[in-house]
C-alpha cells in the first residue's frame, strides 16, 4: 500500500491550508431543523407502530365479525319485500306443556340441558319452516318412530341435540301436542307468506291451482282487506 | 444525566445504533458532528446552494430512513459518505448535460504537470481563497469527489476507494491529477 509520498504530501498540504482558510458554507439553521425534526417524527411513528402491534389483528377480526353479522342478517332481510314493513310473527306461547307421563324418556338429563332441551324445543317451534313442520307430521309412523340409536348414527349430531329432535319427534306423535304442532305449523305458514303482497298472491294461485277454491277465496277476501290499493286486489 | 449528555462520549457508531434503537438525542449529535462537513462537499459537488440544500436533506433522510438497517460494519463516516456518493451519482445522471463539458476535460490528464507549491503568501489571499472554490467546481466529477472525500470528510484512501467503489490506486491517481489542476489554476491567478 503506497501512501503518497514526502514531496506530494507536503504539495497537499498547502492547497489544504488554503482551502481550510476558504469560506466555509454551513447548512441553513431552519434546515437542519426540519432534518432533526423529522429524525424524530420518524421515531415517533416507529414507535407508535411498535406500540400497537395488534392493531392489524383488531381490524381483521372486526372486518370478520362484520362480514358474518351481514351474512347472517341477509337471509332475513330477503323475506320482506322493499319498503314493506316486516311482519312480526304471532308469538307462540311459551307456556309449559302438560305433563306427558306415558312419554318414555330415553335418558334422564341434568337440569341445566333440561332446561336448554325445553327451551331449544320451543325456538325450533317457532323457528322451523313450515313446509318442515307439515312433512314431520305427515310422514308414515315408521319413518318417525326411529329409534334413538339411529337417530344417533344417521345424523352424527350432538347427544343434546339428537335427543331434542327424537323429543319433538315423540311430543308430535302425542294426539294433543300434534294439534298444537300444526297450528303452529300453520300460523307460521300463513304469517310467512302473508309478509310480502307478492308471496301473499303466489299462495293464492297455488291454492287455486290445486282446486281449493274455498280457501283461495278467504285468502284473496283477506288480501283484499290488507291491500286495498293493490292492483291484484281489483281483480 | 440526559441522553444529549450521556450523547457526546459515544463514538459515531454507537450513536447510530442508539438513534436506530430509539433514541432521538443522538441523531442530533451525529447531525451537530457531521453537517457543516457534509454540507460543504455536497455544496462543492453541486456547485449551487439551491440544489445543495435539497440534496442535503435528503441524504439526510436517507439516514433517517435507513436506520433500521444500520450495523456497524464499517466506520458511519464511510457509510454516511457512501450514501452521500450514491445520491450524488443520481444527481449527476439527472444533470449529465449540464455536467457534459466539465466530464469531458476528465479525459485529458496528461496536460498537467506536477507544479511546484504555493507561496505561503498567497494561503492568506482571499481573491486566491474564492479561486479555489471555484477551481474546484470545474474539476472532473470524480477528481473532485475525490479531493473533497479527503479535505472534507477526512476519509482515507481507503475509505474513499470503499465510498466510491473503486480502487485505491485509482482513488490516489484521482488525487493527485485534482491537485495538479488546482495548482495550475491556481498559479494563473496569481
Amino acid at each position: 500500500m503506497n501512501e503518497p509520498n514526502a514531496p506530494e504530501r507536503q504539495n497537499a498540504d498547502d492547497l489544504r491550508e488554503l482551502y481550510r482558510a476558504a469560506p466555509q458554507p454551513e447548512p441553513p439553521v431552519a434546515l437542519g431543523d426540519d432534518i432533526r425534526q423529522a429524525a424524530r417524527d420518524s421515531l415517533r411513528v416507529s414507535a407508535q407502530r411498535g406500540a400497537w402491534p395488534w392493531r392489524q389483528g383488531v381490524a381483521v377480526a372486526a372486518v370478520l365479525v362484520l362480514s358474518v353479522s351481514i351474512l347472517l342478517l341477509f337471509p332475513r332481510e330477503q323475506l320482506h319485500a322493499p319498503g314493506e314493513a316486516p311482519v312480526q310473527p304471532p308469538a307462540v306461547s311459551d307456556a309449559p306443556q302438560p305433563a306427558q307421563p306415558a312419554a318414555p324418556v330415553p335418558e334422564p338429563l341434568p337440569a341445566p340441558a333440561a332446561e336448554s332441551k325445553r327451551n331449544a324445543a320451543g325456538k325450533t317451534r317457532q323457528e322451523a319452516p313450515p313446509a318442515a313442520a307439515r312433512t314431520l307430521l305427515q310422514a308414515p309412523a315408521d319413518e318417525r318412530s326411529m329409534d334413538s340409536s339411529a337417530a344417533g348414527a344417521v345424523v352424527n349430531i350432538p347427544r343434546e341435540t339428537a335427543t331434542d329432535s327424537r323429543t319433538l319427534v315423540e311430543e308430535a306423535e302425542q294426539p294433543d301436542v300434534a294439534d298444537d304442532v300444526r297450528d303452529d305449523a300453520d300460523v307460521l305458514e300463513k304469517s310467512y307468506y302473508r309478509s310480502s303482497p307478492e308471496l301473499w298472491i303466489s299462495h293464492i294461485e297455488r291454492l287455486l291451482s290445486e282446486g281449493r277454491f274455498a280457501d283461495a277465496k278467504r285468502e284473496f277476501d283477506a288480501f283484499k282487506a290488507q291491500h286495498p290499493q293493490h292492483p291484484y286486489a281489483a281483480r | 444525566m440526559d441522553a444529549a449528555t450521556n450523547a457526546a462520549g459515544l463514538s459515531d457508531e454507537e450513536l447510530m445504533c442508539a438513534y436506530r434503537d430509539g433514541e432521538a438525542a443522538c441523531f442530533d449529535k451525529l447531525y451537530q458532528r457531521h453537517a457543516s462537513s457534509l454540507y460543504r462537499f455536497v455544496v462543492r459537488n453541486a456547485g449551487d446552494e439551491q440544489h445543495a440544500n435539497e440534496l442535503f436533506q435528503d441524504i439526510w433522510m436517507r439516514v433517517i430512513n435507513s436506520r433500521a438497517r444500520y450495523v456497524p460494519t464499517a466506520s458511519f463516516r464511510t457509510w454516511l459518505f457512501s450514501i452521500v456518493h450514491n445520491r450524488l451519482t443520481d444527481y449527476y445522471r439527472a444533470q449529465a448535460r449540464r455536467n457534459a463539458r466539465i466530464e469531458a476535460a476528465s479525459t485529458d490528464f496528461e496536460q498537467f504537470s506536477d507544479p511546484d507549491p504555493l507561496p505561503g503568501e498567497a494561503l492568506q489571499n482571499t481573491q486566491l481563497q474564492q479561486a479555489l472554490i471555484r477551481e474546484i467546481g470545474t474539476l472532473p466529477r470524480v477528481q473532485r469527489e475525490a479531493f473533497l472525500l479527503k479535505e472534507e470528510a477526512g476519509l482515507s484512501l481507503d475509505q474513499i476507494a470503499e465510498v466510491v467503489g473503486s480502487s485505491r490506486e485509482t482513488i490516489k491517481s484521482r488525487l493527485r491529477y485534482a491537485v495538479a489542476k488546482l495548482r495550475t489554476a491556481l498559479r494563473e491567478e496569481l
